[in-house]
């Protein structure tokens, strides 16, 4: 039996990624909210021999933005066998325009009735077998989160119970009938799909199907038939275009199913969410009130819960771990170098980064469980007005968010932004946005300068990061990325309770590239950095200061004298952290010689004041972005000239910060 | 003498491993950072760029 190839399509934030996960037993990257999948994405589907690909969420077979066409082109290009089409059941009307759309193309699909007990719970009642019945396919309803459903949908699949479509759901007026048969006549025959499918989105002048007919027979001989259907739509109804007129249709074909297939019941339930809403979307209250569930986020990641664990890690670490590694040394009779190598590179460089695993992985639990209650969403919504003030718009904060984590995905979401220079600003603003990696130089710098207001102060660097996004935003949106005003518009998802399990594996997942990273790469550069600091032009076991690493320090070092850490240390770790914003910790780790964070803590205590250490900080918040990030920007903007951009204003933006804050603190006398 | 030539070859070897696929990987960017890289089969299509 061949391969099948089913694919998976829905609007954004009906639970596509939830249940692609389920049904091909991988687990990818899930959030309340609209946007999450990017790029279609194929897994193996459980118990059939067959591929599963997710599409980004769209509304409509006519694509709007760079994500949307992705699915699109799917259905021109691709050799597939059937679709499953994710419905939201709390929002039947809106989907089911999509599904339409599914139908009129015409190839075997099935429909999978998602957040089946969301619309219960509000008050929705869907007859389930004759929306079936007119629509000619199976529908099972679905709890993609729990896995309700789950079976029934994997049977149907493995007995290919998947059928054709009712391609005549949809009507037209006469005139318009007889264009489209006309049209028909003109398409070549072994089209993949319906061909009054095509006819149909030649009209709505559909881009990607455009361009994929013009391959065939020149699109010009559509020309009358598109002006024809103009026409004729403008004199004889009230909408703008053929493609208004069309979605007018599909509506009306839609208020005739949900009216023979739904029943609607009154219940309270829907107005608790409405309350909800009403004080966290308030235009006075919403940015203090995220302001507030961000620094109570930080309390519990330092002050709370996160040190003291961190603490416990690090003693255990230097305690235990390091004593056993000692004696086994001993031992086995290791000599001199492989003692140093081991102690006092790969311990002191790969642990000084692990004991900060509890502190990432409390504040992405946190992120997760306001991205999975649909908080966040509300978030980009209360964030679109203050967006838009600086040329962005909404949509734009949620890159920034996932940039919270690490910045890779962060980039890659902006493309869910329609306007191509919104798009650009916000893939060269995302970096400004702290991720996990310097959250762990910030640690050790706050357990050492600031122990009473560890949060408070790392609170003010991320916020910094946000407010120099913004402000930047306007400076460039204003001079070099000039742009057309584009609109936001966020569906906002029902509030819901959490879901341990997956709000556990979204935080794993969110924190495991830490981990991982730690062993591999932190591992390489901590013993690459150790060799530099053992060796030196005189030969090995130099002394420190005349060590390669202190040359290469030193000789960028000067640069940030002005600026307050103008030290061979503090030179030769933000030229390793350009790899990686962790290595700063591992560098400093092994330069310093400390066998724990504590010792460690002392020793950059006599190098920094607080203030060279706040400057220091901010320095590393903004300086550069890290070395994966700079080529996913090179990836997602295709330009060079702004990925060069990228690096030097991010590098000049913090130079003049550090530069203020510097300044400025010490005429206050810091 | 055996032990230190051993326990040198394999910290220096995967080090220089760990830190030359990583900084391979990091330059492939999107690909390399996805959580779905081992069950992906598609290879990350080229969208081609709106109009």
């Amino acid at each position: 039996m061949n391969k099948l190839e089913i694919g998976l399509i829905g609007n954004p934030n009906t639970g596509k990624t939830s249940l692609f996960n389920s049904l091909t037993g991988t687990y990818n990257y899930v959030g309340n909210w609209s946007g999450v999948t990017v790029e279609k994405k194929v897994g193996s589907l459980k118990e059939i021999n067959g591929n599963l690909i997710d599409l980004p969420g769209v509304y409509s077979l006519n694509p709007l933005t760079k994500d949307e066409q992705v699915a699109t082109n799917y259905f021109l290009n691709e050799n597939f066998n059937s679709i499953i089409n994710i419905i939201d059941a709390s929002q039947l009307e809106r989907n089911l325009h999509l599904t339409l759309q599914i139908a009129e193309y015409g190839k075997p699909f099935m429909i999978g009735l998602n957040m089946y007990d969301v619309a219960l719970r509000s008050g929705m009642k869907i007859d389930v077998e004759k929306l079936s019945k007119k629509l000619h396919v199976p529908i099972i309803p679905l709890v993609a989160r729990t896995g309700k459903g789950i079976t029934d949908l994997l049977s149907i699949l493995k007995k290919n119970e998947v059928r054709n479509p009712n391609t005549k759901l949809v009507s037209f007026d006469d005139e318009i009938e007889q264009i489209i048969t006309d049209m028909m006549s003109l398409l070549p025959e072994n089209l993949p799909g319906n061909a009054r499918w095509y006819a149909v989105q030649i009209l709505e002048e559909n881009e990607p199907v455009l361009n994929y007919v013009n391959e065939l027979v020149p699109i010009s001989s559509f020309d009358g038939h598109i002006n024809q259907s103009n026409t004729f739509v403008k004199e004889n109804s009230n909408a703008k275009s053929f493609k208004q007129y069309a979605h007018q249709s599909r509506r009306k074909a839609i208020l005739r199913l949900i009216e023979d297939c739904v029943i609607k019941e009154n219940t309270n339930n829907i107005s608790l969410s409405n309350k909800i809403d009403k004080i966290v979307t308030h235009e006075v209250l919403g940015i203090p009130i995220f302001l507030l569930l961000m620094f109570i986020m930080f309390k519990f990641t330092f002050d709370w819960i996160g040190t003291p664990l961190s603490d416990t890690l690090d003693s255990f670490i230097s305690g235990p771990v390091t004593d056993f590694a000692t004696n086994l040394l001993q031992f086995i009779g290791a000599s001199g170098f492989i003692k140093a190598v081991i102690l006092n590179g790969i311990i002191a460089g790969v642990g000084g980064v692990l004991v900060f695993v509890p502190q990432i992985f409390i504040l992405f639990f946190f992120i997760s469980l306001l991205e999975d209650s649909g908080y966040m969403a509300r978030v980009a919504t209360v964030m679109d007005v203050l967006m838009e003030k600086v040329g962005l718009n909404g949509k734009a904060f949620i890159p920034m968010i996932i940039g919270l984590g690490c910045n890779v995905p962060g980039i890659m979401a902006a493309r869910t932004i329609e306007q191509p220079r919104e798009r650009l600003l916000t893939i060269i603003l995302t970096p400004l946005m702290s991720c996990s990696a310097r959250l762990s130089v910030y640690s050790l710098f706050v357990a050492a300068f600031f122990k009473e207001n560890q949060a408070i102060v790392v609170f003010s660097l991320y916020l910094l990061g946000i407010i120099t996004a913004l402000l930047l935003a306007i400076i460039f949106s204003k001079t070099i990325l000039k742009k057309e005003q584009s609109y936001f518009i966020m569906e906002l998802p029902p509030y819901r309770k959490p879901q341990w399990v997956s709000l556990f594996r979204s935080t794993w997942d969110k924190g495991k590239g830490f981990v991982k990273k730690a062993g591999t790469f932190i591992f390489g550069g901590s013993v690459a950095i150790w060799f530099l600091s053992y060796a030196g032009p005189g030969g090995l076991n130099v002394q420190l200061d005349h060590s390669y690493l202190a040359k290469i320090g030193g000789f960028i070092a000067p640069i940030f004298e002005p600026i307050g850490f103008g030290t061979w240390q503090a030179g030769a770790s933000l030229l390793t952290g350009f790899l990686a914003k962790e290595v700063v910790v591992s560098t400093m780790n092994i330069i310093y010689h400390a066998p724990n964070m504590a010792s460690l803590t002392k020793v950059i205590s006599g190098a920094y004041t607080p203030l060279s250490a706040y400057s220091f900080l901010v320095f590393i918040l903004l300086y550069i972005p890290c070395l994966a990030t700079v080529a996913v920007i090179k990836k997602e903007s295709g330009s060079t000239k702004w990925t060069i951009f990228s690096m030097i204003y991010s590098f000049v933006i913090a130079y003049i910060l550090s530069a203020l804050i510097y300044g400025i603190g010490t005429l206050l006398g810091y | 003498m055996f032990v230190n030539i051993l326990l040198g070859i394999v910290i220096f070897g995967y080090a220089g491993f760990a830190l030359f696929n990583a900084i391979r990987k990091s330059k492939k960017g999107k690909c390399a950072a996805c959580s779905l890289k081992n069950s992906c089969s598609s290879n990350c299509s080229v969208i081609p760029n709106q109009k």
